[in-house]
């Protein structure tokens, strides 16, 4: 028999799965620590914890060098490894107006009371590859810390150098001037689903919509993004405030509830767009609000998301970003990643099916070009 | 209760309820799914496989207290009035008048609406009335070649008319799962035509 | 005994129980209203949305210790998309497996119905890529499920129609809209042309599961199902007159179509691969006993 059905799968698997591990390995340097990718790869780590939903910087490091630095595959093991976690509770809502901010700047306005903080930011950096890197040692590094953060190289704890206090936000004081857009009673009032518990429904509530970007592709939220700040919509940002720090983590005590308990804190990046007025009941044209936080720092995704909830309440669907339905379904990585990628899967029995179809089409065509000769 | 394993239990009864579900009027025996307390041991069993902190109920007739705490602290589902309840409970001997502000779900979703659990005081297969008690329902529809016929003694004609009401306009409507004192489970979806005598 | 098999670390069938609950409640009201498309909340798996975690998760949320699980993926119980379910089910469930379709308890499918008859005992599980059979002619959710709640399928009608104006034939090969219970069009999944009847006034309970989509439904048995057609252009399945599997000699059998990459000849063979081998141990054994 000159045809063997397909057999031997399982043997083709692992034989698959062994030749990816010999290609991460087989140029024979030494093995990736999880701590330096922590502490090196950190804007991919925060990236995965975002797109992979949990915050978890060890484990989103593992998963990095797991998928050899690809970040959608990445934060697919987060997320799978985060479904088989048991479900202790739900935070209390953060404040972040009590964020320990690093970075802190705002476009709205030449000087914000507490001042603009640059942090650490490679905005204005001109990216000349830096071919120093390339020889970086433990003295070169050791050198520059012993210079730049003694206190460090001393033992003491990171990141408590020199805490800025907590500012004012550049909001509330728009707000408080009455020039900014109230919260709706509708929208404070809203019960927040966990959009990983309920499924999602159109309307959907902002709560929602903001969680599914949380978790949403940076690159697919900035491309939706962009297309609305090029012309596809009519929201016209400015950025009244981006953020990045650490905010306390929450939790009703588990016996006593009318106690809360600080269990950690999580970097995460917020940014507020000041976009077109409108009015409100009052008639009175105020500003209105985009909003976007995501885990870890970074702030291309937390500003697309944004102008994309800006967009998506206007409410008219005439371009793309202000479709909440267009965005929602096509915003998730591991959604998008995992159907583009089921292609490869084998489809030969519905392609009989329609080549069945072709084939009939064909005599049809045939049949018919023949009468009318 | 160790006597309802939360895994293992409520996958057995799932799978009795799914049948019973997919074959209307079909008995399935739940002997040996004793989950709830004294006088609710079936339909406690239900609960636990159902509910939980997601889902809300109601029992609204008298005598259901020990049930709904039960069902409060070990499903975590959340009592609410019967027009809001994802889960109806009821004892069908008595009209329930409750029973016609049940949520009949929307066009758009009509999966919201709910289920009602009606204890009966016995099922029988076919038609068979002992000592008369009982009334015959046949059941047409998806899931039934023909017609299927059961015998249900304990529930009230009221609350039959009442349930044929609310699911006189399909896809709106309820789900009802008898259950019975012995035990004994049979279920009545909104797709099924009902007549009884 | 059972449970030492299984893969430490992990819930039985991988899935906690809060979301099988409610997996098991979506199922129940997708029976309860055939063809319609319950919405849930879909969990993520190790397995990639897209590679049949809707299917799984119904699957997950059925399956008990007793089950015997077949798993195929175009007819076939050798193909990857099903050995990687299986070990992921096998692993977390222990269950004992089986390529035997008159012996499993549960079927987990990726485009096939098998050959062989289904029984009431059976279920058989669809893993689904377009829960949807109105997205060929509207891309909006909200506007689908208002065209559903209205049982407004007309503008499919129309698609049908333009199609045969067009190309003298309704040209949609698998994934064919059927009619349910006279009330919903559906989508039968990416099933060919060929299985699409066995779903009207079955034995089996049939579920639906789409899990990047999260949506679950079902047909129950004895259930009417009809696919779109017109009286003149009556629905018909794949074509396979004359043509037979090179391995068992069925005729009656959706068949792979195979170019041999020696003569480059076609070649046809059963697409339910444990069907074909059964038939072939079979016929040896006559041969034999001859």
């Amino acid at each position: 028999m000159g045809y063997v059905p397909i057999k031997g799968g399982q043997a083709a698997i692992e034989a698959a799965e062994k030749l990816v591990r010999y290609f991460r390995l087989r140029g024979g340097s030494a093995p990736l620590e999880i701590k330096q990718i922590q502490d090196q790869m950190r804007l991919a780590v925060d990236r995965v914890m975002g797109e992979g939903s949990l915050y978890a910087p060890f484990h989103a490091a593992l998963a990095l060098k797991q998928a050899e630095g690809d970040t959608i595959e990445a934060s697919f093991l987060l997320r799978a490894y985060r479904s088989t976690l048991p479900r202790i509770g739900y935070s209390v809502v953060v404040d972040t107006r009590d964020m320990t901010v690093i970075r802190r700047i705002s476009a709205a306005f030449k000087d914000i009371p507490g001042g603009q903080i640059l942090g650490p930011t490679r905005d204005y950096s001109l990216r000349l590859l830096d071919f120093q890197l390339a020889d970086e040692s433990l003295t070169h590094i050791r050198e520059f810390l012993s210079k730049f953060a003694p206190g460090m190289m001393r033992g003491e704890k990171i990141g408590t150098e020199e805490v800025p206090p907590s500012f004012p936000k550049v909001v509330d004081m728009l707000r408080a001037e009455g020039l900014l857009e109230t919260l709706t009673a509708g929208e404070e009032a809203e019960e927040i689903i966990d959009i990983t518990r309920q499924p999602i429904t159109f309307p959907a509530p902002r709560a929602a919509r903001l969680q599914a970007m949380a978790r949403g592709e940076t690159g697919g939220l900035m491309a939706l993004a962009y297309s609305s700040m090029r012309g596809y919509g009519n929201v016209h940002p400015t950025l009244g405030e981006l953020r990045v720090g650490y905010v306390p983590l929450r939790v009703y005590h588990k016996t006593r509830s009318d106690e809360v308990v600080t269990v950690g804190r999580v970097l995460v990046t917020e940014a507020e767009v000041i976009a077109r007025m409108d009015a409100e009941e009052d008639n009175i044209p105020r500003f209105t609000l985009g909003y976007g936080l995501c885990f870890g720092h970074n702030e291309i995704k937390a500003i697309s998301m944004a102008v994309l909830d800006r967009a998506m309440r206007t409410g008219s669907k005439e371009a793309p970003a202000e479709d909440e339905e267009f965005i929602l379904y096509h915003i998730d990585g591991i959604e998008a990643s995992g159907f583009t990628a089921h292609w490869k899967l084998p489809h030969y029995v519905t392609f009989q099916s329609v080549l069945d179809r072709l084939r009939r089409a064909q005599q049809v065509a045939r049949r018919e070009g023949e009468g009318t000769q | 209760m160790s006597w309802f394993d939360p895994v293992y239990s409520s996958q057995r009864l799932f799978r009795q309820l799914l049948d019973c579900m997919a074959r209307p009027g079909k008995i399935a025996e739940l002997r040996g799914f004793e989950g709830g307390p004294r006088d609710f041991l079936y339909v406690g069993a239900l609960a636990l496989t159902l509910l939980d902190g997601e889902t809300t109920f109601a029992a609204p007739e008298p005598g259901w207290e020990e049930f709904v705490s039960f069902c409060k602290f070990y499903t975590g589902s959340r009592l609410v009035a019967p027009e809001q309840a994802d889960f109806v409970f009821i004892s069908g001997v008595q009209p329930v008048p409750e029973l016609r502000q049940v949520c009949r779900g929307n066009l758009l979703f009509p999966d919201q609406g709910a289920t009602v659990i009606c204890c009966v005081n016995a099922i029988y297969p076919g038609a068979f009335q002992p000592a008369g008690e009982g009334i015959v329902l046949r059941l047409r529809g998806p899931g039934v070649p023909g017609e299927q016929e059961l015998t249900v003694a304990g529930l009230a004609r009221e609350n039959l008319a009442c349930l044929e009401e609310l699911n006189s306009e399909f896809p709106l409507g309820v789900d009802t799962i008898l259950v019975s004192l012995q035990g004994q489970l049979a279920c009545i979806p909104r797709s099924s035509t009902m007549t009884w005598s | 005994m059972l449970k030492k098999k299984i893969q430490s670390g992990y819930n039985f069938a991988f899935l906690d129980e809060q979301s099988k609950k409610e997996i098991r409640r979506r199922t129940l009201k997708a029976v309860a209203i055939p063809g319609y498309q319950v919405p849930f909340a879909s969990r993520e798996l190790p397995i990639a949305r897209g590679w049949g975690t809707g299917g799984l998760q119904l699957t997950m949320s059925l399956i008990g210790p007793d089950d015997i699980l077949k798993v195929i993926d175009q007819g076939s119980d050798d193909v990857v998309n099903a050995v990687n379910i299986r070990k992921l089910l096998a692993q977390t469930t222990g269950v004992r497996t089986t390529e035997d379709t008159r012996e499993a308890t549960l079927i987990q499918t990726r485009h096939r119905i098998p050959e062989e008859p289904l029984e009431d005992w059976q279920i058989l599980v669809f893993q689904v890529p377009y829960p949807e059979p109105l997205r060929r002619v509207e891309p909006s959710e909200v506007k689908t499920r208002e065209m559903h709640a209205e049982a407004d399928y007309s503008r499919l009608w129309v698609y049908l129609y333009e199609d045969i104006v067009r190309w003298g034939e309704i040209t949609i090969g698998a994934q064919y809209p059927v009619m349910v219970n006279g009330r919903y069009v559906m989508d039968p999944s990416p099933v060919p042309r060929w299985d699409v009847p066995r779903l009207n006034m079955a034995e089996t309970l049939y579920l639906f599961g789409a899990g990047r989509e999260k949506r679950i439904y079902a047909v129950p048995p004895h259930t009417r199902v009809e696919s779109l057609q017109f009286s003149d252009y009556p629905f018909q399945v794949e074509d396979f007159t004359g043509k037979q599997c090179d391995l068992c000699g069925s005729t009656d059998a959706y068949l792979d179509e195979i170019i041999d990459d020696v003569t480059g000849a076609r070649r046809y063979t059963c697409s339910d691969t444990a069907y074909c081998a059964k038939r072939r141990q079979l016929k040896e054994e006559a041969g034999k006993n001859a």
